[in-house]
């Protein structure tokens, strides 16, 4: 009878230990040569090892155990352990990928070593499935992310470093290579350029009036309208006026 | 209209004998009126009473000097004392423009009796309409407060709602519970008494954060039980990787403190600051008072502000709630950790 060698990969030391006791419990012939507590630590060894079977948490630090799988899924069998992500699993039982649902129950450990069994006497042939599970998986953890609005901002502050809720900014004014954030209790310099900005704020919260300036729609005092048609805005506690560009005109037609 | 007017007037007010009504001493008294409208509206304005009421005050300043000045001009030339024609426009003249421009025609041939009661019509007339328009004003000044207010009250209820089912689902988050109980059930095999005490905690923490919903006031030394309740479990869970510390003087344990602030900031420097870090890192929560401002500051060495923090709505949440709460008397303040990590600093008033 060969011996299975396996690595196990989690950052929480009892989940490991307790994991490598139902393991052993349920599969004599397994041999846990080494334990990762992170994504890292997980690569090296399985680079030194070239174990059969990588048990992988998904939430680690370092590397997450997707990114690890993504690497790896050529040299071993890979089996997710997950505390709960829906989306992972979905994936999972999609793309017919082994994971286990912490705490782990022996039941549910005995189905994945009898099929670990099944698969090991044959060459490892589902990193296809286990780069398209990625695959959907990055879509969808992109797609989550491309919802959010920006809500900080971060800038420089003397030699600290401060983030400023994004409601406390009047407005942004593009200067040269950089963006002046005007709050009510004074400017900072930062990096983000203002066409940037204008594609990460919220746009029903945050208005570009011109070229370089985008104002924040709760600040706004007033509204003027010139004998030419011109509109300009002013900000309540500041005394700058800002003229609006004849192209973002409409944003103030139906006031 | 360059000529000079045929009729020549004695104004008895201010005593000027034979004063020629020319062109320029109508305007000039139209002048006049306007600018006391004007001071009078500034006035309104600088008193805040409302932009409108300015606007309103201007509109109707040149309306009544426009009609009042032609009114004055057809009078004059219409006059006649022995038919009593231009009566009408005398009458209406100082209805409009009220005693101003009518003081110009005091004295004229035309009867006396007319312009009297013009000027007591004019005066009443306008006074009904301006307290009227006062009136209206103040209504719908107060009307938009008291809408203003309650709009405040529906955002904040809505608010808190929001940041009680974000906690809750913070809280009983799968990933959390689920994690936390496999560490007891692994810990009742090794390490019966390290088990018994997490689950204690586990136990400790879902109570409060249950009753966090019944509950609109807390105190720091509630809302630090929780905290360290929730610290202890990942003590358990991580090791070595993660150190914490209070310094919360012991008199202010008692100060009020509302539920649900100091919570999402710890849960944050986990989440964000120190699990992600693979080294881990410290936790140090600490409370001040001066000068009627406490200050509660949770600093961590862990990842630091990095790029997704920009995106962190739990902490937005936690600026909105501080300014439903407190106005500009609240503020959450968040700085770079020296070398890395995050401080988050709650103000309030005490």
């Amino acid at each position: 009878m060969t011996t299975i060698r396996a690595i196990i990969a989690d950052d929480e030391a009892q989940l490991r230990h307790h994991l490598k006791h139902q393991l052993i419990a349920a599969w004599p012939e397994i041999d846990i040569c080494a334990e990762a507590e992170n994504g890292r630590q997980a690569l090296e060894l399985v680079a030194a090892h070239r174990p059969d079977v990588v048990f992988l948490d998904i939430r680690m630090p370092g590397l997450s155990g997707m990114e690890v799988a993504r690497r790896i899924a050529d040299s071993a069998w890979i089996v997710f352990v997950t505390a709960y992500d829906q989306y992972a699993v979905e994936a999972f039982e999609k793309e017919a990928i082994d994971y286990l649902m912490k705490p782990v129950t022996p039941e549910r450990l005995e189905t994945t070593v009898r099929r670990l069994k099944d698969r090991i006497s044959r060459p490892p042939e589902q990193s296809g499935s286990i780069q398209n599970a990625l695959d959907y998986l990055a879509a969808i953890t992109e797609g989550r992310k491309g919802t959010g609005s920006l809500q900080w901002i971060r800038a420089q502050h003397g030699n600290d470093i401060r983030l400023i809720p994004v409601e406390d900014v009047l407005y942004f004014k593009a200067q040269d290579k950089y963006t002046l954030v005007i709050t009510r209790k004074g400017e900072s310099l930062i990096r983000k350029p203002v066409k940037e900005l204008g594609l990460e704020l919220d746009p029903d919260r945050f208005w570009q009036i011109n070229r370089g300036v985008i104002i924040n729609v709760a600040a706004v005092d007033t509204v003027s309208r010139s004998m030419t048609g011109r509109y300009s805005v002013r900000l309540k506690d500041h005394s700058d006026l800002l003229l609006v560009s004849r192209n973002f005109t409409h944003l103030f037609k139906q006031m | 209209m360059g000529r000079v007017l045929p009729t020549e007037f004695r104004i008895p007010q201010l005593n000027l004998s034979l004063m020629r009504i020319d062109r320029e001493t109508v305007l000039s008294w139209f002048a006049f009126t306007i600018a006391v409208h004007l001071a009078i509206g500034y006035f309104l304005h600088a008193i805040r009473i409302d932009n409108l009421g300015f606007r309103l005050h201007v509109i109707s300043t040149l309306v009544h000097g426009l009609f009042g000045v032609s009114f004055v001009l057809a009078a004059l030339y219409l006059s006649d004392p022995k038919t009593g024609t231009g009566r009408l426009a005398v009458i209406l003249t100082a209805v409009v423009s009220g005693s101003v421009c009518s003081n110009i025609l005091v004295g004229s041939p035309v009867v006396k009796g007319d312009l009297l009661v013009g000027i007591f019509m004019g005066t009443l007339v306008r006074s009904i309409l301006f307290g009227f328009a006062f009136y209206w004003e103040l209504v719908t000044i107060a009307e938009a407060s008291l809408e203003q207010e309650r709009i405040r009250r529906i955002r904040m209820n809505k608010q808190v709602n929001e940041a009680q089912l974000n906690i809750l689902q913070a809280q009983i988050e799968p990933h959390f519970l689920f994690n936390t109980l496999s560490n007891i059930l692994t810990l009742f095999d090794t390490d019966l008494e390290k088990g018994k005490s997490m689950q204690k905690d586990l136990i400790r923490y879902l109570k409060a954060s249950f009753s966090r919903f019944r509950i609109s006031t807390s105190t720091i030394g509630e809302e630090l039980a929780l905290v360290e309740a929730y610290l202890n479990i990942f003590k358990v869970r991580m090791g070595d990787r993660l150190r914490f510390r209070t310094e919360v003087p012991d008199r202010l344990r008692n100060a009020p403190f509302p539920p649900m602030l100091l919570q999402p900031l710890v849960e944050n420097a986990i989440k964000h600051g120190i699990e992600p870090k693979i080294e881990g890192g410290d936790i140090l929560i600490r409370a001040a008072e001066h000068g009627g401002t406490l200050r509660l500051v949770v600093s961590d060495t862990g990842m630091g502000i990095g790029e997704e923090i920009g995106m962190n709505t739990g902490l937005s949440n936690i600026c909105e709630r501080l300014k439903l709460l407190y106005g500009d008397r609240g503020r959450l303040l968040l700085e770079e950790n020296r070398p890395t990590g995050l401080v988050a600093t709650l103000e309030v008033p005490l």
